[in-house]
């Protein structure tokens, strides 16, 4: 199996069982929209590909003179240029990538090592996984646990509280938050690493190796140590990309969880003698729930878009960073590689949810 | 209600402090954690080098940024190797290299104790194939110190090589302790295509191997080379980590997860990182900034106008006002001080700042205080970072106090800058950075040469595009392939008066890089290995066996 199929088969493998399980229990209407969902990835990957093809060229500068301006002559940049395909046609470009797109083989990058496109986002695919996914549980779980204690106490000083460190959330640019978690836990308390994935003196101690799905593969070979410093390493990453998001979910969950509980369903609950804590969780907080999971799609994908600025200032090898290293040095390939991942990333992830919300709500008839 | 959910936060807010606790605790605060080395510092360890540069190429013929040569230096050893202030020493080589009296052809010495890390010998036979791979690798890398000069290797027996010129190259012999005279291993490099990432591990024949490497991670390893035929390797591993910014690299050294920070450290960083107690910073490799002069583009295409720029700007008040903490020292000959053939040629014949002169100069071309002279200064703080960002508005600043220009900063990202620079439609003048060489030669044709990166004096093809071009393009010549070095150093003199009548750039500053190191790591500069890995004057290459431990 391809190393970029196998990388993105963690998001795949999950995301087909639901929708398969979504599908068999569904009604008529529910697989008919699956079966549209599923068969509409295809034109949008391509659609959201030309897209970025276009934008690239779009853009001033080019790869081999970003790379060799001081170190070969105009003459050997040409040539470059010519051997890389830069040279040819529009068409024929767009012809090569479609085919690319297709069969999931970007080629070789056009600055630095030559490297091949589709092995580097196999590597760096699960770097940013192994952030995204703990940062999702991170944001849905303290979101909507703050936003349960902030309805529930709603008018007191922890609801106001609460509210003003949701304002403060979604005010404060993630890559800000980064850099005061750097400087305070970091740099003054020395609680926590800087920046890396994992300490760099771990290298060469017969353990994991680097790269890919490293913390899961320790987790699998049993290297704690390598475990302990990718956990240690990647608690203030988490925070920073969680805190994006982790504001929204307060909200969401905090009103949800008040219109909820001043429903008629829950009045006359009470008016029956049904105990509070049981009407709150088992029934305000459920229908509380269901928006939560309809953003859950989108902000998966506002993270993805928030760890080109996470992986930067954490020094984090995942996707983001790669896809900031290709715009800046006009890494067509590479580039193109990885939107078409995240793309497809955030469709499978928003297709996910879909089935999720009809699994979750069995009154939804989508 | 209120009362469960109080303790249920409660219990899940301590449960969060007591993870946070816990992974805290995975590792100590400072000091040799476990991404720090670690062990006794005298008896080697692990030493973890920062830097900011990416791997580009891992092939000794295809590196040509630092991080790249200074890598291929460490695995494979080359022919000389650069020596702060010096001629280049002796390294593979027993000797000097021997010119023939028509200058055609040089002779080297090998010593005869050479092997490839895997335990191959290295015999003169064996370097010419590996030579021959760097000729026949035209178009596919760099090769830029070996195709315009060479035409042939030959072994005259088993450790005499013979280097056969496409003709009279003065700088020929400080090209050979470049990469591209090291010998790659037919084991890692085929002889017909370039391999920028080998497999690792690579034996070379330098005092380390390449033992692993990752891209994704930003992570190079070395071990020590037990064939290596000088002293060995001090540390018992060397681990490059390639940061994304210089910002969290300093982080990484003062909370000690770094040993050295290598390069790229602004100023404030540096201040930041002096104040701790166990950070000693070192200076290495003065790297030359200039104005490239756009010939093509008016106003800057009048000679008039170019040296009136050159007459009005005070470096030593732009250094002052924004380079203070980074030492920095003013440029007035575009070969730097040191090298043979420099004259402040700039200083003479303008004694700036000249606002009489520029004055009188630019009525020459019709431009007063009351019809300015319209500049657009090109600069990138994508590349250079906001200190010199801050001494090109000075510079400008100064121009425009003149009443004479009219000129404005336009900063673009590095690589849309470098492509207005050599499209010459956009900026008049803009910032250019130079690494440090050995020869003038290295520090004049790269801006007369094949469109001179934006100055204009010749085109794409190396066809002068004025008069002015094609005297340049002969006297370049002539001092190129002059060997008698009193003459050379007349033939250069030529060259700078010709260069401050033209102005193809105009010499700013010059300024030592810097490192930043765990002082009671790595051993301070007053150690001769470790002075000498820090301050290389030739050619920007940290050679990683000459840092020593502490101790």
């Amino acid at each position: 199996m391809p190393p970029l199929l196998s990388a993105l088969g963690w998001v795949l493998a999950p995301a087909l069982l639901v929708v398969g399980y979504a599908y068999v229990r569904g009604g008529s209407k529910v697989r008919r929209y699956l079966v549209i969902r599923v068969l509409m990835v295809v034109p949008m990957v391509l659609l959201m590909g030309s897209f970025v093809f276009l934008i690239l060229r779009a853009l001033p500068g080019d790869p081999v003179a970003a790379e060799s301006a001081f170190s070969s002559t105009p003459a050997q940049q040409a040539l470059t240029r010519q051997e890389l395909g830069l040279n040819d046609p529009m068409i024929e470009q767009y012809g090569r990538f479609m085919k690319s797109v297709v069969t999931l083989d970007f080629g070789t990058s056009v600055t630095g090592g030559r490297e091949n496109v589709a092995e580097a986002l196999s590597e760096r695919l699960p770097g940013s996984a192994e952030l995204v996914v703990p940062a999702t549980v991170i944001a849905v779980v303290f979101g909507i646990a703050t936003g349960m204690i902030a309805a529930l106490r709603r008018g007191t000083m922890a609801d106001h509280g609460l509210r003003l460190y949701s304002v403060l959330s979604q005010s404060m640019p993630g890559f800000l938050v980064g850099m005061l978690l750097q400087l305070i836990f970091a740099s003054w308390l020395g609680w926590f690493p800087v920046s890396g994935e994992f300490d760099a003196g771990l290298i060469g101690n017969d353990g994991v190796t680097p790269g890919g799905y490293l913390l899961t593969r320790s987790i699998f070979s049993g290297d704690w140590t390598m475990v302990g410093s990718v956990l240690h390493h990647l608690v203030l990453p988490v925070l920073a990309l969680s805190w994006i998001v982790v504001g929204t979910n307060l909200r969401v969950a905090r009103i949800n969880m008040i219109e909820a509980m001043d429903a008629d369903y829950i009045l006359a609950g009470t008016a029956r003698g049904i105990k509070n804590s049981v009407l709150n969780y088992r029934y305000a907080f459920r229908n509380a729930l269901l928006p939560i999971v309809t953003l859950l799609g989108l902000q998966v994908a506002l993270m993805l878009g928030g760890t080109v600025v996470i992986e930067q200032v954490f020094d984090w090898p995942g996707l983001g960073q790669y896809l900031l290293e290709g715009i800046l040095a006009r890494n067509f390939p590479a580039v193109q590689g990885a939107i078409i991942v995240i793309t497809i990333f955030v469709i499978l992830v928003s297709l996910l949810v879909d089935a999720l919300y009809t699994l979750i709500d069995p009154r939804v008839d989508l | 209600v209120r009362i469960r959910t109080s303790r249920a936060a409660t219990s899940a807010a301590l449960a969060i402090a007591a993870l946070t606790v816990l992974a805290a605790c995975t590792s100590s605060h400072r000091g040799p954690s476990e991404g720090s080395s670690g062990t006794s510092s005298t008896s080697g360890g692990k030493l973890i080098i920062g830097t900011t540069n990416q791997i580009v190429s891992l092939d000794p013929n295809g590196t040509s940024d630092t991080l790249g040569r200074s890598v291929v230096a460490a695995y494979d050893d080359s022919l000389y190797r650069a020596v702060p202030d010096g001629d280049p020493a002796p390294d593979m080589a027993i000797g000097p290299p021997e010119a023939s009296p028509d200058g055609l052809s040089y002779t080297v010495k090998l010593r005869q104790d050479v092997k490839f890390g895997d335990g191959t010998p290295l015999t003169a036979g064996a370097y010419v194939k590996q030579f021959d791979r760097a000729l026949s690798l035209n178009g596919d890398g760099p090769n830029t110190r070996v195709i315009p000069y060479v035409e042939s290797v030959t072994a005259t027996d088993d450790y005499t090589l013979v280097f056969h010129l496409k003709g009279k190259f003065a700088l020929f012999p400080s090209l050979l302790m470049y990469n591209d005279y090291a010998p790659s291993n037919p084991k890692n490099f085929p002889a017909n295509k370039l391999v920028n990432l080998p497999k690792p591990p690579v034996y070379g024949t330098g005092p380390y191997i390449l033992q692993s490497y990752s891209v994704s991670s930003g992570q190079i390893v070395f071990t020590p080379n037990p064939y290596y035929f000088g002293e060995k390797a001090p540390w018992d591993q060397v681990i490059i980590r390639i940061f994304d910014t210089p910002q969290t690299m300093a982080l990484s050294l003062s909370n000690g997860e770094i040993d050295v920070a290598w390069k790229d450290l602004s100023s404030e960083q540096l201040q930041t990182l002096k104040s701790h107690s166990d950070i000693t910073e070192a200076s290495f490799a003065p790297g030359l900034f200039d104005f490239a002069v756009n010939h093509k583009m008016a106003p800057t295409d009048d000679p008039n106008v170019d040296q009136a720029i050159s007459a009005v700007l005070d470096r030593d008040a732009a250094i002052d006002k924004a380079l203070g903490g980074v030492g920095a020292t003013a440029l007035y000959s575009p070969i730097p001080p040191g090298v043979l053939g420099s004259a402040d040629v700039f200083r003479t014949k303008f004694e700036p700042p000249n606002v009489s002169m520029a004055t009188q100069l630019l009525a020459q071309s019709g431009y007063s205080k009351s019809k300015p002279v319209p500049l657009v200064v090109g600069y990138s703080s994508s590349q250079w970072g906001s200190d010199y960002g801050n001494a090109v508005q000075a510079l400008v600043d100064q121009l425009n106090a003149t009443g004479l220009f009219d000129a404005h900063v336009k900063d673009n990202e590095w690589t849309t800058y470098l492509a207005g620079l050599q499209a010459g439609d956009t900026y008049n003048i803009g910032l250019l950075d130079k690494s440090p060489g050995v020869d003038p030669d290295f520090y004049t044709s790269i801006f007369i040469n094949a469109s001179g990166v934006g100055t204009f004096i010749t085109d794409e093809k190396n066809k002068p595009l004025s008069p002015a071009g094609q005297e340049f393009l002969d006297q370049l010549h002539v001092a190129a392939t002059t060997l008698d070095e009193k003459a050379r150093v007349q033939a250069y003199a030529k060259l700078l008066d010709m260069w401050a009548t033209t102005v193809p750039t105009i010499p700013l500053w010059t300024e030592e890089h810097k490192v930043a190191y765990l002082n009671d790591k790595v051993q301070g500069p007053d150690g001769l290995a470790n002075s000498e890995a820090f301050s290389i004057g030739a050619n920007d290459i940290l050679y990683l066996d000459r840092i020593r431990p502490a101790g």
